[in-house]
C-alpha cells in the first residue's frame, strides 16, 4: 500500500485547505442572489470599519478591465459593475474569525438594479436579446460540411429526426473549492486545488503584478474534480486577499456557494437527422447543438469542438453537416466536465443509430459494425489521424459479451437493454496545450523521482506515475518519488482532457533512457568503470555483469554530491484544417445497460453495466477499473437522476439535498472488459482512462430507455413522469 | 447540576465547561482539537464526509453508531465515546476496514474515505451476520462517493464487516462500557445563563419546568432539523435545551396492543420493533435519511416539526397512532392527523412538548401497506409516501384508513377516497373504481423539483391501486417491495 493511500485511510492525508499557517484569515466571498444585475452602488466603509477585518476586495481592487479564461479571457475576478450569474463573487473580506468576516460582509451595501436574465439559449441567439458580453451571446460556433446533406437525406431509404436535451450536471467533488494564500515580502505562495498551476500562476501574476517567479502555486492534490476545478475558483480573490491584508487568508466556500457558483456541465439541445440505405449503410447525418455556457465561456469553446467533432461518432458518413453554437445566458457558468461534450452529443447519435438499425430491420450491433469509421482514418471532420483498429474488434467483443439475466420482467417491471460504441479526441484539439515538459531526477533521499506539474485528483496519476518509474529501471516502490503539481518544477500543461496520467508515464518512459545513462556515469565516476558496466535495480546500481542480491551502491550514496537529473519534453501532436481545431488521437470505448422501467411508477432501475475500455494494457488494475467504475456512476446520474435546474437563472437545488448524486444503492455491478492491445503502429501505446468510460455507458443507458420504450427520451435525465405518459399512451 | 459535558475520547475524558448552544461537533473536532481528518463536505448531513461514529450504552451494551458531525451539537455527545478515523489505527497498523478499502482500491481522491471508513467500522461493529450487499448498501446510504461508482467500497466491506469484530475498540469493550456507565450520573446540564444556554434535564419534570421558564427555546431532540437550521438557514438559537437525556423519554416498549414509543426514541432504535408490526413499516423506516440520520433523528421530532414530507406521519395515522403531549403538569393525548393543522402550525401550545406516542397494532382482518416515492432510492426525501390500512371481511373492505405525505401542506389522510372504498370487493378490481377515482379529489399536491403536481396525482393513484392488488393478493410476491428500488434487490 503507497503511503498516500495510507494516509488517505486513516485520516492524515492533507488537503490543500486543510492546514493554514497560524493566524491566518478568515476569507469570506459577497455573492449576488440575482442571475443578472447592475450594481448601481457598492460601499464597503462600513465593512472595512468592524473591528477584525483586515482586507475588503471589490472589483476596485483589479487592474481596469482585468479578464480571465482558460483560453477565451471573458470573466471578471469581482462583479465590474454588472452580475450575470447567480452568486457571482461581488466583494471579498478577510477577517480574523468567521463570525467578524461574516459581520463585515453584512456590513457591505451593494444595489442592484435588476436586470431581467436571459435564459433560453436559443433565446440569447436571437436579435433580440440583450447581449451579455460586448460581442454578443454567441461565445463560439462550430460548423463543418462535408457532401450534400439534403440530398442524401432525400435519397436515403430510411431516415430518423430525434432531438435531445441534457442535464446541467453538477461535478459535485467531495471537497469544495478552497484554499491559501500567504503573502510574503514581494511574493505570494498559492495552495488550493488546480489542474494547471502554471496556468493558475500566469493568471495571478497578471492580476496582482508580481512576476511569475514570485509566485508558488501548489495546485495538487485534489480531492475531487473531474473537470469543475478546471478554472481558477478562489484563488485571484485569495491572492487578492491576502496581499492587501499581507497576512495568510484561507478561504474556503460553502456547499450553496458552489452549487450556485461553481463550474456545471454544459446543457445541450440536440436536433439532429440521420438517414440510411435499404441495406443499413449510413447516408448522411444533419447535426445541430446549441450548448449554454452560462455567464461565461469557460472552457465552453472547447467543449463545443469536442462535442462536434464526436458528434459523427465512430460511424463512416458519407455526408455530413454539423452546427453547434454556443451561448452565453444568465444560467450560472458551465466548463470542463468528464466527457466534455461528447458524451452530450454522442448520446444523440446512439439513439439515432439503434432508430435506424431497427428501421432498417438490422441487428443494433451489427448495424453499428457495418458503419465502423476506417481504422487508418480520416478523423471525424476528415483529419489525419492515429490509426485506430480498435473499433472493429471493441464492436465484436460487444456482439460477443455473454447474455446476462437482467431479474425476471414481469407485470411489473419492463426490461430492455442498451448498447455503445464510441470514440473520444485524446488531449485537446489544435493549438491546445498538448506538449508537456518534466524532468527525472534522483533525490538525495536516494528515490528516482518524476517532477511534472500534473496533478493527482483521485485518478491515480500518482500511482501509474509511480508504477512506470518502478518499470523503466527496475526498482521497488521504496526507490521512487514524485513531486507534482506545483510550479516549482516545469510545465507539464493541464491534467485535463484525459491526458494526464497518460503524459506522466510518457514523461517518465521518454526519459528513461537517458536517466539509465546517467545513472550508470554516476556509478562509474563512483565505482570505476564504465556507465554501461552498470544497471539500476532495486536500491540502487549493480554491475551488469555480476549481478548479486545486493547493490554495489545504493541510490542514497549514489546522489551524494551529484545532481543526476534528465529534463524530458513530450512535444504536442497537433493537427489544424481550415482553423477547425481537432484531434488526432482518439481512444475508443463500448458499453451495455440493462435497466428495469418500473410500470407502476415509472421510475428506472439500472440492473447491470459493462464497459469495454480500449486503452492498453492498464498499469494499475484496480485504479483503471476504479476510473470505469466512477465514470459509470456519473453517466448514470447523467441519464437518470442529475440535472441542476434553472429558472430565471436561479437553481431548484441549494445544496445537495435537492441534488440526486447516485448513492450506493443505485449502482449496479459494473463489469468491465478491457482491451488490451492496441495497435503496433500506436505512436503512443496507451491511452488516458478518466471520461472514456463515461462517455460510452451514459449513451448505453439512453439506448436501453429507447428499447423500453420504443421511443427515444427527450432529455436526460429521463422524468418518470414521462415514462408514465409514454407507457400509459402505448397501452 | 453539571456545568459541563463530557465524553470519552480515546482513553481520555473530556470535561468541557466553554460549550456554545449551537456549536457543532464537526467545528469542535476540527477548530477546537485539529483533527482535520473528519471532512465538511455539504454541512447538511447529505454528504456523510463528516461521518463519527458515536459509542452509547444500549441496554447495557456498547453500540457504535455513525452521526453527521455537521450536524450534530456538541453537547449532544455527553456520555458518549467519539471516535473518529484519527482514532482508528492501532500503533502503526491500519483498522481491518481501512486495510480493506486499500486492498480494493476504494479511495481515489480520498475526501469521501475518512467517513466511508467511519460507517464501515460501525457496520464492522455491528453483530456478526452473513455478508449482506443489503446492509452494506443501507451502511453507506449516506455516504456519497464520487470517484468510485461504489464497486470497491462494496467489496471491501463484504469482505471485513460480517465477521466477529477484532480491533481495539471490540476488545476493550468492557472498560469502555464501564467508562460510560460512570459518565451516565443522572444530573441536571446547564451550561450558560439564562439568556444563551446550552440545557440537558435529566427528568420530564424538570425538563417541562425548564421550557416553561423558557418557553423560548428551541427543543432538540437529534438535531437533524434543528441542525439544518444552524448551519443552512444560520438562524440564531441562543436556548437550546436538549432532550437526549431525560429519562423514559426514550422508551421503546412492545405492548399486546401495539407499540410505545418515546418522543426522543430514536429512529434507529425504533427500526426493528416497529418492523414487528409489519414488514412495510420496517421497510420504509430503513429508507429515512441514511444510518447516520436516523441514528441520530427521533421519532417525536419527525412528529412535532410538522412537515408535510416526513415519512413517519403517513404510516403512524394510518395506523391509528395518538400522539402524547405535556405541557407543566398536564398531559393530554390526541389523535396523531389531529396534531397537523396546516402548514407550520401544529396543535402545540406554548412550552408544551411530545412525550410520546402510541401505534396500534394491526389486527388479523386488517392489510398495511405502504410506500415511500422518492427521486433518489436512499437519502432522499420523499416525493410521495403513502399508507394505506384496509380492514377486510369476507373478501369486502369495510373500513380503510389511507394518509399521504407531500401531496398536501400536511401529512393527511384521503378521506373520500377512505369513503369511496367502502364495501370495495377485493376480487373484483372493477369495485375499486370509485376510490381509484375519489383519490384524485383528495388532493391538490404542488410542482417542487422531487416532483410535478402531476407526477404526485398520478403516483398517488397509482400506489392506491398497487395497495388494492397486493391486498387482493394478485399478482406476484414482488409487488409487496417498497418503493421503487425493489428492482435492484433482485441484483443484490
Ligand atoms: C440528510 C437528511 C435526510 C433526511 N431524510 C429524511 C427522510 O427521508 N424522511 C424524513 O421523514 N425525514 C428526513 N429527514 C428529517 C429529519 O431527520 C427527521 O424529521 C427526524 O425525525 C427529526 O428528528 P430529530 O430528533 O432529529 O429532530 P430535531 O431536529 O431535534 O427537532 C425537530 C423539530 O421538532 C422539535 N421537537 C423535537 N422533539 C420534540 C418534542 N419532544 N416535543 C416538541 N418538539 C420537539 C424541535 O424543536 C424541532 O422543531 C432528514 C434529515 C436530514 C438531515
Ligand atoms: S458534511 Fe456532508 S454530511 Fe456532514
Ligand atoms: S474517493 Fe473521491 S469521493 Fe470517494
Amino acid at each position: 500500500m503507497s503511503l498516500r493511500v495510507a494516509e488517505k485511510l486513516s485520516g492524515r492525508f492533507r488537503y490543500l485547505a486543510d492546514d493554514a499557517p497560524k493566524g491566518a484569515l478568515v476569507g469570506l466571498v459577497l455573492r449576488s442572489a440575482h442571475p443578472h444585475a447592475r450594481i448601481s452602488r457598492l460601499d464597503t466603509r462600513a465593512a472595512e470599519a468592524v473591528p477584525g477585518v483586515h482586507a475588503v476586495v471589490t472589483t476596485a481592487d483589479v487592474p481596469a478591465g482585468f479578464r480571465f479564461g482558460l483560453r477565451l479571457k471573458d470573466q471578471p475576478v469581482l462583479a465590474d459593475g454588472v452580475v450575470r450569474h447567480l452568486g457571482e463573487a461581488v466583494a471579498a473580506v478577510a477577517a480574523e474569525t468567521m463570525e467578524i468576516a461574516a459581520a463585515a460582509l453584512a456590513a457591505i451595501d451593494v444595489d442592484y438594479e435588476i436586470l431581467p436574465p436571459v435564459t433560453d439559449p436559443h433565446v440569447a441567439l436571437g436579435k433580440e436579446a440583450v447581449a451579455l458580453h460586448d460581442g454578443g451571446n454567441l461565445c463560439h460556433a462550430f460548423d463543418y460540411l462535408k457532401g450534400d446533406v439534403a440530398v442524401a437525406l432525400e435519397a436515403s431509404a430510411h431516415t430518423v429526426d430525434l432531438s435531445l436535451d441534457t442535464p446541467r450536471q453538477m461535478h459535485v467533488a467531495l471537497e469544495l473549492e478552497g484554499g491559501v494564500a500567504i503573502p510574503g515580502e514581494g511574493d505570494l505562495v498559492l495552495r488550493a486545488p488546480a489542474h494547471d498551476p502554471h496556468h493558475v500562476r500566469h493568471v495571478l501574476s497578471e492580476l496582482t503584478g508580481l512576476e511569475e517567479e514570485n509566485i508558488h502555486v501548489v495546485g495538487s492534490p485534489i480531492g475531487g474534480s473531474y473537470g469543475g476545478k478546471e478554472d481558477l475558483h478562489v484563488q485571484p480573490v485569495l491572492a487578492l486577499l491576502g496581499l492587501k491584508a499581507r497576512r495568510p487568508v484561507r478561504l474556503v466556500l460553502s456547499r450553496p456557494e458552489a452549487v450556485a457558483a461553481g463550474i456545471k456541465r454544459h446543457p445541450f439541445s440536440i436536433r439532429l437527422r440521420a438517414g440510411c440505405n435499404a441495406d443499413g449503410r449510413l447516408t448522411a447525418l444533419d447535426f445541430d447543438a446549441v450548448a449554454d455556457t452560462g455567464a461565461y465561456a469557460s472552457h465552453g469553446p472547447e467543449v463545443l469542438e469536442t462535442a462536434m467533432e464526436c458528434a459523427p461518432g465512430a460511424y463512416d458518413w458519407p455526408s455530413v453537416r454539423l452546427a453547434g453554437r454556443l451561448a452565453y445566458t444568465n444560467n450560472g457558468i458551465s466548463g470542463a466536465f468528464r466527457g466534455f461534450g461528447a458524451v452530450q452529443t454522442q448520446s444523440a447519435l446512439e439513439l439515432a443509430i439503434d432508430a435506424l438499425a431497427d428501421k432498417a430491420g438490422v441487428d443494433r450491433i451489427a448495424f453499428r459494425r457495418l458503419n465502423l469509421a476506417a481504422a487508418e482514418g480520416p478523423g471525424p471532420l476528415g483529419q489525419t489521424m492515429v490509426p485506430m483498429l480498435e473499433l472493429e474488434p471493441l464492436g465484436e467483443a460487444l456482439a460477443a459479451l455473454p447474455a446476462v439475466p437482467v431479474g425476471r420482467p414481469d407485470e411489473r417491471f419492463v426490461a430492455g437493454t442498451g448498447v455503445a460504441l464510441i470514440r473520444k479526441g485524446e488531449g485537446f484539439g489544435g493549438g491546445g496545450p498538448n506538449g508537456a515538459l518534466g524532468r527525472l531526477a534522483l533525490g538525495f533521499d536516494g528515490r528516482i523521482r518524476l517532477e511534472t506539474s500534473l496533478t493527482e485528483m483521485g485518478q491515480g496519476l500518482e500511482a501509474a506515475a509511480l508504477a512506470a518509474l518502478r518499470q523503466a529501471f527496475g526498482v521497488d516502490g521504496r526507490d521512487v518519488g514524485l513531486r507534482i503539481g506545483e510550479t516549482a518544477v516545469g510545465n507539464s500543461g493541464p491534467t485535463s482532457a484525459s491526458r494526464g496520467t497518460q503524459i506522466a508515464v510518457r514523461l517518465v518512459r521518454k526519459g528513461a533512457e537517458t536517466m539509465r545513462q546517467a545513472l550508470g556515469a554516476a556509478a562509474a565516476r563512483k565505482l570505476g568503470g564504465a556507465a554501461e558496466d552498470y544497471i539500476s535495480g532495486p536500491g540502487g546500481m549493480f554491475r551488469a555483469d555480476d549481478r548479486r542480491n545486493r547493490p554495489d551502491i545504493g541510490f542514497a550514496a549514489l546522489a551524494e554530491g551529484e545532481d543526476i537529473a534528465v529534463d524530458v519534453e513530450i512535444e504536442p501532436i497537433e493537427t489544424h484544417l481550415d482553423g477547425l481545431a481537432c484531434h488526432t488521437l482518439f481512444t475508443a470505448c463500448a458499453a451495455r445497460a440493462f435497466i428495469l422501467v418500473d410500470r407502476w411508477t415509472g421510475r428506472i432501475t439500472c440492473t447491470g453495466i459493462d464497459v469495454l475500455p480500449a486503452c492498453g494494457m492498464p498499469l494499475v488494475p484496480a485504479a483503471f477499473d476504479g476510473q470505469m467504475a466512477g465514470g459509470a456512476a456519473q453517466a448514470l446520474g447523467f441519464c437518470l437522476t442529475e440535472d441542476l435546474l434553472a429558472t430565471d437563472g436561479s437553481f431548484a437545488a441549494r445544496n445537495l439535498d435537492g441534488y440526486f448524486v447516485p448513492t450506493i444503492a443505485d449502482m449496479p455491478p459494473v463489469r468491465i472488459h478491457p482491451l488490451v492491445e492496441l495497435d503496433a503502429r500506436d505512436p503512443v501505446g496507451l491511452r488516458g482512462a478518466g471520461e472514456i468510460g463515461l462517455n460510452a455507458v451514459a449513451p448505453a443507458i439512453a439506448c436501453a430507455v429507447r428499447d423500453v420504450l420504443g421511443i427515444p427520451p427527450l432529455r436526460l435525465p429521463v422524468d418518470p413522469d414521462w415514462v408514465l405518459d409514454v407507457l400509459e399512451a402505448r397501452r | 447540576m453539571r456545568e459541563a459535558i463530557r465524553f470519552l475520547r480515546g482513553d481520555q475524558i473530556i470535561e468541557l465547561f466553554d460549550v456554545a448552544p449551537t456549536e457543532t461537533l464537526l467545528d469542535y473536532l476540527r477548530l477546537r482539537e485539529r483533527k482535520v481528518g473528519t471532512k465538511e463536505g455539504c454541512n447538511e448531513g447529505d454528504c456523510g464526509a463528516c461521518t463519527v461514529a458515536l459509542g452509547r450504552l444500549v441496554d447495557g451494551r456498547l453500540v457504535y453508531e455513525p452521526v453527521n458531525a455537521c450536524i450534530q451539537l456538541l453537547g449532544q455527545v455527553d456520555g458518549c465515546e467519539v471516535v473518529t478515523i484519527e482514532d482508528l489505527a492501532e500503533g502503526g497498523a491500519l483498522h481491518p476496514v481501512q486495510e480493506a478499502l486499500a486492498r480494493h482500491h476504494g479511495s481515489q481522491c480520498g475526501f469521501c474515505t475518512p467517513g466511508i471508513a467511519m460507517s464501515l467500522f460501525t457496520l464492522y461493529h455491528q453483530p456478526a451476520a452473513a455478508p449482506d450487499r443489503k446492509a452494506v448498501n443501507e451502511a453507506l446510504a449516506g455516504n456519497l462517493c464520487r470517484c468510485t461508482g461504489y464497486r470497491p467500497i462494496a467489496d471491501a466491506a463484504l469482505e471485513v464487516c460480517f465477521a466477529e469484530p477484532d480491533d481495539k475498540f471490540s476488545r476493550q469493550a468492557d472498560t469502555i462500557v464501564e467508562i460510560l456507565s460512570g459518565l451516565r450520573d443522572g444530573d441536571e446540564i446547564f451550561i450558560g445563563d439564562e439568556r444563551s444556554f446550552f440545557a440537558s434535564p435529566a427528568s420530564i419534570d424538570s425538563l417541562a419546568d425548564l421550557y416553561a421558564r423558557h418557553p423560548d427555546a428551541t427543543l432538540v431532540a437529534g438535531a437533524t432539523d434543528v441542525g439544518l437550521w444552524i448551519t443552512k438557514q444560520l438562524r440564531e438559537l441562543p436556548k437550546i435545551i436538549w432532550l437526549g437525556r431525560v429519562a423514559f423519554l426514550d422508551r421503546v416498549e412492545p405492548i399486546e396492543e401495539g407499540l410505545i414509543i418515546g418522543a426522543t426514541a430514536s429512529l434507529s432504535r425504533v427500526e426493528p420493533e416497529i418492523a414487528r408490526l409489519d414488514p412495510d413499516l420496517g421497510a420504509v423506516w430503513s429508507r429515512i435519511g441514511s444510518k447516520q440520520v436516523r441514528a441520530s433523528g427521533t421519532v417525536g421530532g419527525n412528529i412535532a416539526n410538522g412537515s408535510p414530507i416526513g415519512d413517519t406521519p403517513p404510516m403512524l395515522i394510518a395506523l391509528g397512532a395518538t400522539l402524547e403531549l405535556r405541557k407543566g403538569d398536564t398531559a393530554r393525548t390526541l389523535p396523531l392527523e389531529d396534531y397537523f393543522i396546516d402548514y407550520g402550525r401544529q396543535d402545540r401550545g406554548e412550552a408544551e412538548f411530545v412525550t410520546g406516542l402510541f401505534v396500534p397494532a394491526p389486527g388479523p382482518n386488517d392489510v398495511f401497506r405502504a410506500y415511500k416515492l422518492s427521486k433518489r432510492f436512499d437519502q432522499d426525501i420523499s416525493a410521495v409516501m403513502a399508507a394505506f390500512l384496509f380492514t377486510v371481511e369476507d373478501g369486502r373492505i369495510i373500513h380503510a384508513r389511507i394518509a399521504f405525505g407531500g401531496m398536501a401542506a400536511t401529512p393527511r389522510r384521503a378521506r373520500r377516497a377512505e369513503a369511496a372504498l367502502g364495501g370495495a370487493v377485493l376480487a373484483e378490481p372493477g369495485t375499486w373504481g370509485r376510490a381509484l377515482k375519489a383519490i384524485e379529489r383528495d388532493f391538490a399536491p404542488i410542482s417542487d423539483m422531487r416532483a410535478s403536481a402531476e407526477y404526485r396525482a398520478k403516483a398517488a393513484r397509482s400506489l392506491f391501486a398497487k395497495a388494492l392488488v397486493e391486498a387482493a393478493g394478485m399478482p406476484s410476491e414482488r409487488t409487496r417491495v417498497q418503493g421503487h428500488r425493489e428492482a435492484a434487490e433482485i441484483l443484490v
